[in-house]
């Protein structure tokens, strides 16, 4: 069972590592407006691309953050039932919720793939100056649903084992 | 078809699936059996990618950021020293000084919880060493800090004006009186409630020795009202100056800017900003399927030809808005129902700005009701030792006061709809 | 205002006339979706011809209309036609130029100098090349709907020439637009829609370019003084089909579509010219100060924006250029 605990370890890892990055994109947001502002306002020179990769990456920093959100148990969820049923029949019940966000993380990340190919062989680009090919933001959501399809895995292991997911 | 997915919500919120979830996964099964199969299938990436295609929404996690960064900054220390010290000798003066402070705060801040937070962590402790007893402390904070979203910068009004297109700049200005309003009535009742308690009096020098350390608090709220209304930046660009702001005042006015304290606030940052972001996400595809089966449509015809008064659909919309309040978190609620009361509303010849206010008052109630009230639970996390029923106790004179301020919107559309037109 | 609806069996073109028997129409049901206001004059159109296709057939195909954004913005129509997820949809074509390059001939400072052009353009080979090139990608065109012309309006200056525009902020849409505003010398500026009022008021922002029946809707004449009407872009709507979608249908549903929507397309011709002229109007009378850049001046105004025929040329390749071609052979 030692590579199996370190497989764990190792993808919990790489979802914390989605979460850093959610954290520099949204920095990185923050200083591209910032920009935005002080050039437009003290030298009368917009940018042409802080509103719209503004927008990619905010896009990004939900999809590749959200199965940090999962491992974090930051999704907002109606606990009532959790805190008022026996420790066994709760578990029952996590198991059941990480394996219905499962159910839609795969369906995310499958048909997130179909759309980015598609874009790449109709050749979508966006109508602005930059011209950016949009599979490329397109591929921040197959990317965060595997990560979500991994984090919702742990999640079962969690339950199962009874370990930090066990609390609800 | 309305049943299946009413049942199913419940059915998936109910056993804890995340509200997010709940509402991704029932739009998949819906757009499989009722809009295509695998075709349906299809539409889910290209909604998802719609949600957050906006750059209104951009403003939403800098909000959050700047309210992570501020917690740690030391602001709410200072600004909770400089009230204290100008009205603790009023009856109940304590409890003003915690008001006013989020008031202040809320002027910075987007976020009820962030209110709450920064404030409850200051002012709790002090309040009650100071004989004000804990069931009204709690309740003054988890109302006092609902305030967060009524003052203006706003995180639903944020979402209100995405959802529904209308401008960003009109529903804060919409804010500021409603805003102030509700804060003077919170402090004459809590002055009133409170009313047994005097502290001495501070000196003068104390007073302005407080004001000028708590300055930098003070400031922010005059850069961003300022920076917006000057034109300096839109509603949407405030908050990287806010961030930016803040990250100053936090990193070289208070030094408290450390490694560990940088990576706390980057992932609490991720977690609440994707939270939030994928409830928009799901709320996004959910509407998607219902659109598409015409349901909201169905709705709002029912809804618009009924043989009543406007005001009995107004408040039946504020009914339910009360029971989702109690069960759902804010975000959820306002993407949820948008799409449906929104055209509702305009339809029945209701100002929609005027409608945005009533619509985020409700959500500083559902706040504070229970169940599920955000601000009694960020209020339990800083005083572990308190039973949420207390929290609840001490919170709802103030829930009835918004009750009662709703109904005063209805009488006086003016007092939000007012202002927009004289600023100019 | 301007005339009513397009509708009545008798304004049925010669080619409508089999269709007007509604017998032997094959069941189905269309989902139509457009991002525009409800009273908008492309809307009144589109929802006049659903109302016509359903009763024509004798409600046999019923057309199923998510009006103002309802069910699908602008920017995610041309992909949910593309796969399915709406069989027939509204769009501009500076959204579909992100698809079909070729499409963006229509944003190309004063590649149409009149409406009476522009229609001849569109029911001859430029159409045609257009219809096949977006047939390629899975989309069957039924209608171009003229949105009317784009201008200027802003708050600084009265834009006389394009040297008037150094300088400015300018809020555009689109990528060649943006390449003529800074080919002018203005910077384009990029913000959300909701965003524009209050950017112009506050002076964010100079000014903002679109069609005058969009300012009058969004009451730019509060929020900036001078308007310049230079017809520089005709904007087009197509309403589009997906192509699978099409191909299934029975030829006689087929006719009924293409002849209701070529008479509501011309119905729509007539009507954006009312429009523009009208919203002019108004916007004079609610105080702005208009200059229309007279005939002779627009030679000048067109080689300033060569730029941005360059930039059309580097998106659409050598059918770009065809088309150019094309439209300018028109007589
Ligand atoms: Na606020
Ligand atoms: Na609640």
């Amino acid at each position: 069972m030692k590579w199996f605990s370190y497989l764990y370890r190792w993808l919990d890892r790489l979802i914390l590592w989605g979460g850093i990055a959610a954290g520099i994109l949204i920095v990185v947001t923050t200083g591209m407006i910032f920009y935005e502002i002080v050039s437009r306002s003290l030298f009368d020179a917009p940018t042409t691309w802080a509103t719209e990769l503004s927008v990619y990456a905010i896009i990004g920093s939900c999809f590749i953050g959200a199965a940090y959100a999962v491992r974090a148990d930051a999704h907002i969820k109606v606990d009532l039932l959790l805190h008022n049923v026996p420790a066994a029949a709760r578990r029952w019940l996590l198991i059941v919720s990480a394996l219905l966000g499962l159910a839609f993380s795969l369906l995310f990340a499958v048909f997130g793939w179909e759309h980015v190919k598609r874009s790449m062989e109709l050749g979508f680009t966006s109508t602005s100056l930059l011209q950016i090919p949009m599979y490329i933001p397109e591929m921040l959501l197959p990317i965060g649903g595997t990560l979500l399809c991994l984090a919702f895995l742990l999640q079962v292991v969690d339950c199962i084992r009874g370990g930090k997911g066990g609390e609800a | 078809m309305g049943l299946f997915f009413a049942g199913g919500m419940a059915a998936l919120l109910l056993i804890g699936v995340p509200v997010a979830f709940a509402l991704s996964l029932l739009a998949a099964i819906g757009l499989y059996w009722f809009n295509g199969g695998v075709l349906g299938l299809h539409q889910i990436p290209i909604i998802a990618y719609k949600a957050l295609d906006d750059f209104t929404i951009s403003s939403l996690p800098m909000y959050v950021l700047m309210s992570q960064i501020l917690l740690y900054s030391g602001v709410g220390r200072e600004l909770y020293e400089m009230a204290s010290r100008w009205l603790r000798h009023l009856p109940g003066g304590l409890g003003l000084a915690t008001l006013v402070c989020c008031g202040i705060f809320a002027a910075i801040s987007g976020s009820s919880v962030a209110t709450a937070v920064t404030i409850g962590t200051v002012a709790i402790p002090e309040m009650t060493a100071r004989g004000y007893d804990k069931k009204s402390v709690l309740g003054l904070l988890a109302a006092g800090g609902t305030l967060g979203i009524l003052i203006p910068p706003s995180v639903p009004m944020i979402i209100y004006g995405s959802v529904t297109g209308e401008s960003v700049g009109k529903l804060f200005i919409a804010g500021v009186v409603p805003g102030i309003l509700l804060l003077a009535i919170y402090m004459a009742y809590a002055s009133w409630s409170m009313r047994h308690i005097k502290d001495e009096p501070a000196s003068w020098p104390e007073r302005w020795q407080g004001t000028r350390k708590a300055v930098w608090g003070l400031l922010m709220p005059v850069l961003i009202i300022g920076g917006i209304y000057s034109g300096v930046f839109t509603p949407t660009e405030a908050a990287a100056a806010g961030v930016v702001f803040s990250l100053l005042v936090a990193g070289i006015v208070y030094r408290s800017l450390t490694w560990a304290n940088i990576k706390n606030i980057l992932l609490s940052t991720v977690a609440t900003n994707a939270m939030i972001l994928f409830i928009i996400v799901g709320a996004m595809l959910f509407s998607f399927i219902l659109t598409s089966l015409q349901i909201p449509q169905a709705m709002t015809e029912m809804a618009t030809s009924l043989p009543v008064s406007k005001w009995v659909v107004f408040i039946l919309i504020n009914l339910l808005l009360l029971v989702l309040g109690c069960f759902l978190e804010t975000v959820s609620i306002l993407v949820i129902t948008l799409p449906i009361l929104y055209p509702i509303i305009t339809t029945l010849g209701f100002d929609p700005i005027w409608f945005a206010i009533i619509m985020v008052v409700n959500m500083e109630l559902a706040l504070i009701t229970p169940p599920v009230g955000l601000n009694l639970f960020v209020l339990k996390g800083i005083d572990p030792s308190a039973p949420i029923a207390l929290i609840v106790r001490g919170a709802a004179p103030y829930a009835v006061i918004m009750l009662l301020f709703i109904a005063l919107l209805a009488f006086f559309p003016g007092l939000a709809t007012g202002l927009i037109g004289h600023v100019q | 205002g301007g005339a009513a609806e397009p509708g009545g069996t008798a304004a049925v073109g010669t080619s409508g006339g089999q269709a007007a028997s509604a017998d032997g129409y094959q069941e189905a049901t269309i989902r139509l979706a457009y991002n525009l206001p409800q009273d908008h004059h492309i809307a009144r159109g589109v929802e006049a011809f659903a109302k016509n296709v359903t009763e024509r057939s004798g409600g046999k195909v019923k057309i199923q209309v998510y009006p103002a954004g309802q069910l699908l913005s602008d920017k995610e129509m041309n992909q949910a036609i593309l796969t399915g997820g709406v069989e027939m949809g509204v769009n501009s074509s500076t959204l579909w130029s992100s698809v079909v390059p070729a499409m963006g001939i229509f944003d190309v400072p004063f590649a149409f100098p009149t409406y009476e052009l522009a229609g001849k353009a569109l029911s001859g080979p430029v159409g045609q090349k257009l219809n096949a090139e977006m047939e390629k990608k899975g989309a069957k065109v039924l209608m171009y709907a003229d949105y009317g012309y784009a201008q200027f309006a802003n708050s600084v200056r009265p834009l006389t020439r394009p040297d008037d525009f150094h300088g400015l902020k300018i809020r555009s849409i689109g990528h060649i637009p943006s390449v003529m505003i800074q080919a002018y010398g203005a910077a384009p500026v990029f913000m959300g829609a909701g965003e524009v009022y209050m950017a112009l008021q506050r002076k964010t922002i100079d000014g903002a370019t679109s069609g005058t029946t969009a300012m009058v809707q969004r009451k730019y004449d509060e929020v900036s003084r001078y308007l310049t009407v230079v017809n520089y872009a005709y904007l087009e709507f197509l309403l589009a089909v997906n192509k699978q979608y099409w191909d299934a249908l029975p030829p006689k549903t087929q006719e009924l579509l293409t002849a209701t929507a070529r008479e509501t397309e011309e119905w729509i011709r007539k009507q954006a010219e009312e429009e523009d002229k009208q919203t002019t109007e108004q916007l004079k009378q609610k105080g702005m100060d208009v200059y229309v850049v007279p005939e002779s001046d627009l030679p000048q105004w067109k080689e300033a924006a060569r730029p941005a025929w360059d930039e059309y040329l580097k998106t659409a390749g050598d059918l770009g250029k065809e088309l150019l071609d094309d439209v300018q052979n028109i007589k």
